[in-house]
């Protein structure tokens, strides 16, 4: 059984206004139990809005959502339900953070879910090891800090739920080098860990193609494409007319077989192209 | 080169319990430069940023933007006519409830006449590819939407100098592009001093100088191929090289004599023919 299943969703914001806007042009898609998924797709394309579907934050005008089979907008307990089990977190961490201090802010989901004070405090230490941060942390307001700071502890904040599906809309944006690296890590290893499954936005083509394992492109309001990353990557022309582009070491692969060089199948991430040039050289005995 | 932004030995913290974010910082900056601005989270990019133009001043030493001492409270509006600023998060600086009116709000407050702000706008809002929004409300727009607008609203500005804070931070791919392009139009044709704070080491590989922050001072000043050579420095200070430079160094390492500082795919692509040529 599918854990999310999106049942042709339609939305439009600023309803009898001359902005109305149609966000979410019938939208249906199952994601499945432990899966990766990444949203990607041109600003404005909805994803956020689709997003906030997934935990019941925004109504639909018209379709559902069900959530392990139940539609979520049934009851208010049914809606409860969700809100424990399906942790969103926000494009801009702004939105999410309102606690006095970090270990508030963190501690705010395990105390919704009545957890024991301890098991509160393990999660809190845990998901702020986590994102990467001290915990010198805890006791600063989640205000007073760096935009990437902010970025980590809002992330926190829903992972300490540890949430049977785990949803981040831009969760790498405004992450130094490193930070995002940790992250992908980290969606990784929480949905090995834990099997629980990730959906996640991103503009980072790369980034998708390295955890990602299955995409989702979204075009005004509708999915235009989706599949594993090879297939949605290999379709670059559709990309671009989609507003995207494929990542940089693909343009890599695509000016070396300009030049002639036949390496073989498209790689998306730096490993794979070294592996791909490796074999190459290898073969031609230029190594 | 003229300077025109100069930190003299500047310390700043946020309050007095706690650390000090810069630690006696000594940076300049050149009139008509591209400069990039790397740094780990929380290395002091935006604090130095907001030092610029005198929404922080310093506790110790001084900053003069354009040779105003930013702790003069006198000179606060000479100053933001000097330089304009996109902040991290474009919610934090919306003021009007229609777009164009956001965007005509900067060039507005530099008593620039009317037609000529109407031209601003329009061009501006094209170049973000938010025209058609014209006449929505900046609150409710996507995430990108709205970043798009404080971008606009800088450009429309076209102050001497524009620093940026992250300003493509959610920008999908093509609008990344854009932007970039059109900054650097901004360099080329008026003559803009740019600075530009991110996270994306692509957007540095075009800058004319990369300056790196880390806890709160500069460790490295240079030319994008100067810094990004260093590439050992970079990853023990959390940041990294961009992708082509990375695969080159991969391939050095498994014994594939690669040279150069190839920073692009296509440079990679000339370093890479040199080799087979050599074996050829
Ligand atoms: N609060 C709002 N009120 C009115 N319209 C909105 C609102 N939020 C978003 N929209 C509109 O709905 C459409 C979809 O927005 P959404 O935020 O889902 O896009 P997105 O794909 O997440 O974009 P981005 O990559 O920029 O974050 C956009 O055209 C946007 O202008
Ligand atoms: N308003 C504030 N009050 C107190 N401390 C702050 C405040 N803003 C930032 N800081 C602290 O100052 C340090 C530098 O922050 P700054 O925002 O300059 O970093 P940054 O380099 O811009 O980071 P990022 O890449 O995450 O945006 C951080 O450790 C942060 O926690
Ligand atoms: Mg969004
Ligand atoms: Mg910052």
């Amino acid at each position: 059984m599918s854990v999310i299943s999106v049942k042709n969703l339609i939305y439009g914001y600023s309803k009898g206004t001359p902005f109305e806007k149609g966000a979410l042009k019938g939208v249906s898609v199952d994601i499945e139990q432990g899966e990766i998924v990444a949203v990607i797709g041109h600003t404005g394309s909805g994803k956020s809005t689709l997003l906030q579907h997934l935990n019941g934050l925004l109504k639909p005008d018209s379709g559902d959502v069900l959530f392990e089979g139940k539609s979520i907008y049934e009851s208010k307990k049914t809606l409860r339900e969700c809100r424990f089990n399906v942790g969103l977190c926000f494009q801009y961490p702004e939105q999410q953070l309102f606690e006095s201090t970090v270990y508030k802010d963190i501690a705010f989901g395990p105390h919704n879910m009545k957890l024991s004070e301890e098991e509160i405090k393990k999660r809190v230490y845990e998901s702020l090891n986590y994102v990467g941060l001290s915990e010198d942390y805890l006791e600063k307001s989640p205000f007073d800090l760096s935009g990437g700071e902010k970025r980590r502890v809002a992330i926190a904040g829903v992972i300490s739920m540890e949430p049977k599906v785990l949803i981040l809309d831009e969760p790498t944006a405004g992450l130094d080098p490193m930070g995002k690296n940790n992250l992908l890590n980290l969606i990784k290893n929480y949905n090995e860990k834990t099997g629980n499954t990730v959906i996640f936005v991103s503009h980072n083509m790369d980034d998708v193609a390295s955890v990602a394992q299955r995409v989702i492109v979204m075009n005004d309001g509708e999915i235009a494409l989706q599949g594993t990353v090879d297939e949605v990557y290999s379709q670059g022309e559709r990309l671009s007319e989609l507003g995207l582009d494929v990542p940089e070491i693909t343009s890599l692969f695509i000016e070396l077989k300009k030049s002639g060089f036949d390496l073989g199948d498209t790689e998306y991430t730096v490993e794979g192209a070294k592996n791909a040039i490796l074999s190459y050289l290898r073969k031609g005995g230029t190594l | 080169m003229n300077k025109i932004i100069e930190f003299k030995d500047v310390s700043f913290r946020y309050s007095e319990e706690e650390d000090y974010v810069l630690k006696n910082l000594s940076l300049d900056f050149y009139e008509g430069q591209f400069t990039c601005v790397l740094g780990h989270n929380g290395s002091g990019k935006s604090t130095m940023a907001k030092l610029i133009n005198a929404l922080l001043i310093p506790n110790d030493g001084k900053v003069y933007t354009f040779g105003y001492d930013t702790a003069d409270e006198n000179l606060e509006i000479d100053i933001r006519r000097k330089v304009g600023m996109v902040f991290q998060n474009p919610d934090n600086q919306i003021v009007a409830t229609i777009v164009e009116d956001d965007v005509a709000f900067g060039p507005e407050n530099l008593g620039i006449p009317r037609e000529e702000i109407r031209k601003r706008v329009d061009e501006a809002l094209k170049i973000v590819n938010m025209y058609e929004y014209r006449r929505h409300e900046p609150h409710r727009l996507s995430g990108g939407q709205k970043q798009r607008i404080a971008i606009a609203g800088i450009i429309a500005m076209q102050t001497n100098c524009i620093v940026l804070d992250e300003p493509t931070a959610m920008l999908d791919p093509v609008g990344r592009r854009e932007v970039m392009e059109a900054l650097h139009r901004l360099k080329n044709e008026l003559g803009i001093s740019v600075i530009l704070v991110t996270h994306f080491m692509d957007e540095a590989v075009n800058a004319d100088r990369v300056v790196v922050m880390n806890e709160g001072k500069v460790c490295m000043d240079g030319t994008p191929r100067e810094v990004f050579v260093k590439a050992e420095l970079l990853k023990s200070i959390g940041l990294t090289v961009p992708k082509p430079l990375e695969l080159a160094e991969k391939l050095k390492k498994a014994g594939v004599e690669i040279g150069g500082t190839p920073l692009t795919p296509t440079e990679f692509a000339e370093e890479f023919k040199k080799i087979t040529e050599n074996r050829g």
